[in-house]
């Protein structure tokens, strides 16, 4: 670990609050605003992090320090002695989970101020073995073969944005912007240098929304940019709605389990091994191979009643068409999100 | 190949996975929180027991790890059919709860106690059939020297109760003449504590509610355990007719 952690730090020479960075990084991606994330961290010196999370976004609880996002991790036949990167590891939600796990973590990530929060979190849980990177995920610089595990959760996405991102300013949000190059090239860009920082028994864990999941289909918001319709679109139309609507090309791009298998393949990776995730890869309840035959027992993981104890008719019959579209027509192709396994 | 089954269900975080890879099977339960790595070291104790007064079973945990920030432990895969619990007394589940009753009473009556271990979770979904074989499965809520005798078996004969309560919103009769019955049986077998006989239902609550009292989890007990979930006229009644 040091020799990896003098590399790192030859690389990232300046620290603030345990966070290595080079130079100043111009973006930003978070949930929540600047203002109200730098409230949060400065509260952080008198108050554990929960105490803070439950005083300012009492919301984003499960989101932060539930381990249920961990939930596919087993899928990488971790050995303990691997050395990972969590690339655009915000609060730490893979984090943490895998640095009980493995040798090293490094979580890079855009977002100083997430960084300072993962920071705090890690002493309270007595994980001295986690590095923080302050970089933009696409700048950071070729650690050839020397990664063993390569975690991209919920960012591949992302990849294509720049600047700064505020989610409530932006999800569904009026705001002009241009971009330089195609999200498929940005994207590919990205993972070609994952591909080159991993070992040669490296493996990469990447999870990403379905482009076709059943519930685009029914009018359920792009959980990206919050247009009904747009991930199921062609591109091109896709293009022109969020121009219209939201003053932006639609960048997000997710793809179908073959475009996402193909995506990697063309990025370099090898024996790429795809899995069905139910509800979703952020709190998976269930991960299934991309195998029709493992659908036969398939119950809608969509509760009964809702948060205030209901039965709406709009939640049965999304109940009943899920067990219908997975159970009886084992249509894999519209599971919700996708993790994909890849060997370099 | 790797299926994740489970993963933090009554908020106990943990996960269940099943593993078949080319020359082992098993069942893999992780957590990576604190306050759930009681679960696996519960599972882990349970199977030695299990194993111990059962000589039918053997090596059922292939590896474990426990640390104070993570825990893992491997089950070997048994062969045979569960019933599932959310059917409630159908025609096979009433056979593998009359088949569950003379395993329980071979294996735990050989403690020489008035308080006996207990499984703490003995639903149809824990239980496999293989010929006439029984294995119970999923020991995380383990316990030794915690229940009177056939507390589990009554647990189990109240939760599939109140799944096909559930299912056809009234109590059905058929299913408490089956619960009598197998409470006679047992009684001949084994004397019952003089609560059980007195209020069956009452006091299988009453012991579920004790023990989740005295242990310190944020597990919510009512989605767990449902017979929790009967109302005091509904325990009345049900007890009123197994009494009779």
């Amino acid at each position: 670990m040091k020799i990896f952690e003098n590399e790192l730090i030859s690389l990232f020479p300046n620290t603030d609050k345990g966070v290595l960075f080079n130079k100043k990084v111009a973006g930003y991606w978070s949930n929540i605003e600047k203002a109200e994330n730098k409230k949060l961290i400065d509260d952080l010196d008198n108050n554990s992090t929960e105490t803070v999370i439950q005083k300012y976004l009492p919301h984003l609880t499960r989101v932060i320090f539930s381990n249920e996002r961990s939930g596919g991790l087993e899928l990488l036949n971790l050995t303990g002695n691997e050395t990972c990167i969590d690339y655009g590891c915000m609060w730490g939600g893979m984090t943490i989970p895998l640095s009980k796990r493995t040798k090293t973590v490094v979580g890079v990530d855009q977002t100083l101020e997430s960084l300072k929060f993962l920071n705090h979190r890690a002493q309270e849980e007595n994980q001295d073995n986690i590095i923080l990177i302050n970089e933009d995920i696409k700048e950071f610089p070729c650690l050839e073969n020397k990664v063993d595990i390569a975690i991209i959760n919920g960012v591949l996405e992302w990849v294509p944005e720049h600047g700064s991102i505020e989610l409530s300013k932006y999800y569904g949000k009026f705001s002009k912007k241009n971009y330089k190059q195609t999200p498929i090239e940005i994207q590919k860009n990205f993972l070609k240098k994952v591909h080159n920082n991993l070992s040669s028994n490296g493996q990469l864990y990447l999870a990403i929304e379905n482009r076709y999941d059943l519930n685009m289909f029914i009018g359920l918001p792009d959980p990206h940019s919050n247009l009904k319709f747009t991930s199921i679109l062609p591109r091109r139309l896709a293009n022109l709605v969020s121009k219209a609507l939201l003053g932006r090309p639609y960048v997000t791009w997710i793809y179908s389990f073959n475009k996402l298998k193909k995506l990697l393949i063309d990025s370099g990776f090898s024996d790429v091994e795809l899995y069905m995730c139910f509800p979703n890869y952020r709190f998976p309840k269930k991960i299934l191979p991309y195998d029709s035959q493992h659908l036969s027992d398939f119950h809608t993981l969509i509760p009964e009643k809702n948060d205030f104890g209901k039965t709406t008719i709009k939640r049965r019959i999304r109940r009943k068409l899920e067990n219908f579209i997975f159970r009886t027509l084992k249509m894999k192709f519209f599971s919700p999100s996708i993790i994909a396994i890849a060997k370099q | 190949m790797i299926k994740l089954l489970r993963n933090a269900t009554h908020q106990n975080s943990i996960c269940l996975y099943s593993f078949n890879l080319i020359n082992s099977s098993f069942y893999r339960k992780t957590t990576y929180d604190k306050s759930s790595l009681c679960y696996i070291e519960n599972e882990i104790k349970g199977w030695q027991w299990y194993e111990k007064t059962n000589k039918s079973i053997s090596n059922s945990i292939l590896n474990h790890k426990l640390f104070s920030n993570f825990g893992l432990v491997d089950i070997k895969k048994i062969n045979g059919q569960i019933h599932p619990t959310w059917k409630g007394y159908t025609p096979q589940s009433k056979k593998t709860i009359v088949l569950a009753v003379e395993h329980y009473f071979r294996i735990w009556k050989k403690e020489h106690t008035h308080l006996y271990p207990i499984h703490g979770d003995l639903s149809l979904d824990n239980i496999i059939v293989n010929n006439n074989e029984i294995t119970f499965i999923d020991w995380e809520h383990f316990q030794t020297k915690a229940t009177p005798f056939w507390h589990d078996i009554f647990y189990l004969l109240f939760e599939t109760f109140w799944c096909t309560f559930r299912k056809n919103n009234k109590i059905c009769v058929d299913s408490l003449m089956f619960i009598k019955k197998t409470v006679q049986s047992m009684h001949n077998k084994k004397q019952l504590d003089s609560t059980y006989l007195k209020a069956p239902l009452k006091t299988t609550i009453n012991i579920v509610k004790q023990l989740w009292d005295e242990s310190d989890t944020s597990i919510r007990i009512n989605n767990k355990f449902p017979i929790l979930n009967f109302s005091n006229s509904e325990i009345l009644e049900i007890d009123t007719f197994i009494k009779k």
